[in-house]
């Protein structure tokens, strides 16, 4: 992690927005879709900046593009399931964020995946709070929106 | 290295675009919750490029929806998973997605229930040729998505007009054509010839969803 990428080497730099360098194989660089067509026109002496990446993000990035070929086809899922198991929701949160900025083959359906089974058993105001989203419903809009959900024909009369 | 994920002040752009992606790994009854959280996922929800990818991610849920007839003539649509039926796991949960459908059928003026595929119900509406309503000459098909309620748009529906002679039964089967994108439905139409010397004739016909094109006739 050196400050200054040294020029004889054919790794590409990438800076991250906590000011870590990390030095990466084209290999691995070209799986990040997004800095992809940056990496053509740069030398061995071009630094990346990554403005919404943090080392910590970068880190696993790493760590799922260099493990993965590495495991047996038949060992990707329990790998994978390795990749997320002891991350917070916050840090999977802050993963998936940097995932979909770089759109990292392969872990962009990881990572919404684990997000998914995540927030699946959660209330609507769990939800909410977790992605910061603001509820933009008036109260009757979001009661009738709940409503609809019971199903609608309940406790109608029939003929 | 913890307390990083503060610069999560990526534009809402991306992070629409996230959202998109981990809604569509959701089974569609939780889709449902998940419309009440604001304005712009319950237009997400209703996207069609959002239907597309969800059904097309759908089969790794492996959910099957069943149509039930209880007494009366009820009928309920429940959704249960694949693996709880080969496994024989009577504890494992089905979610009911739909009740009283035969209500909501009579309220859509929908006759039939067909088959279900991809979480989707075929519905068929008959038309009677006279009033005694014993004989059909057109039939109208729409596909039903009883956890969204959503319908396919009128345009969409197919009308499987018989031209000449009345039909005594109909019988309708759909499927998705992973090769063309589109929903496909096999009409297989018997017509029983207790009025023309006794010749029973059947008819099959293959339509497209979309479009109305009739693709395929076999009589």
């Amino acid at each position: 992690m050196a400050e200054k990428a040294s020029p004889s080497s054919n790794s590409i730099s990438l800076k991250t927005v906590d000011g870590k360098i990390f030095k990466v194989s084209p290999a691995i660089a070209n799986q990040m879709l997004t800095i992809q067509p940056l990496i053509k026109d740069s030398d061995s002496s071009t630094i990346i900046s990554l403005p919404d990446v943090a080392a910590f993000h970068l880190t696993k990035i790493i760590e799922y593009l260099e493990g993965k070929p590495a495991a047996a086809p038949s060992a990707v899922d329990a790998f994978e399931a390795q990749f997320v198991k002891d991350l917070s929701p916050e840090e999977l949160k802050g993963l998936l964020i940097a995932v979909g900025y770089l759109k990292v083959n392969g872990l962009v359906d990881l990572m919404a995946n684990t997000v998914a089974k995540l927030i699946e058993n959660k209330s609507v105001e769990y939800v909410r709070k977790f992605f910061g989203v603001v509820n933009d419903f008036t109260p009757a809009e979001e009661a009738k929106c709940r409503q609809e959900h019971a199903w609608a024909f309940d406790g109608v009369d029939e003929d | 290295m913890k307390n990083h994920c503060a610069q999560t002040s990526l534009s809402g752009v991306l992070l629409d675009e996230l959202i998109f992606e981990i809604l569509s790994w959701l089974p569609a009854i939780l889709l449902l919750r998940f419309r009440c959280i604001c304005k712009s996922w319950k237009s997400l929800i209703s996207d069609p490029n959002f239907i597309k990818l969800h059904l097309q991610r759908a089969p790794k849920n492996a959910n099957l929806i069943l149509t039930l007839i209880g007494n009366h003539g009820k009928r309920s649509a429940i959704s249960c998973s694949f693996r709880s039926l080969l496994h024989h796991n009577p504890s494992s949960p089905t979610t009911v997605v739909a009740e009283n459908l035969h209500y909501r059928l009579k309220l859509m003026k929908h006759t039939g229930i067909g088959v279900s595929c991809n979480g989707l119900i075929c519905l068929v509406r008959a038309f009677p040729r006279n009033f005694r309503g014993n004989e059909f000459h057109k039939y109208r098909v729409g596909l039903w998505n009883p956890v969204t309620k959503l319908f396919s748009k009128r345009s969409a529906d197919l009308l499987v007009k018989v031209e000449g002679r009345a039909f005594d039964s109909a019988e309708f089967r759909f499927w998705y054509d992973k090769l063309t994108k589109t929903y496909k439905v096999v009409a297989v139409l018997v017509d029983s010839g207790a009025s023309v010397e006794n010749l029973e004739r059947t008819e099959v016909r293959v339509y497209r969803f979309g479009d109305n094109t009739r693709c395929f006739v076999s009589a």
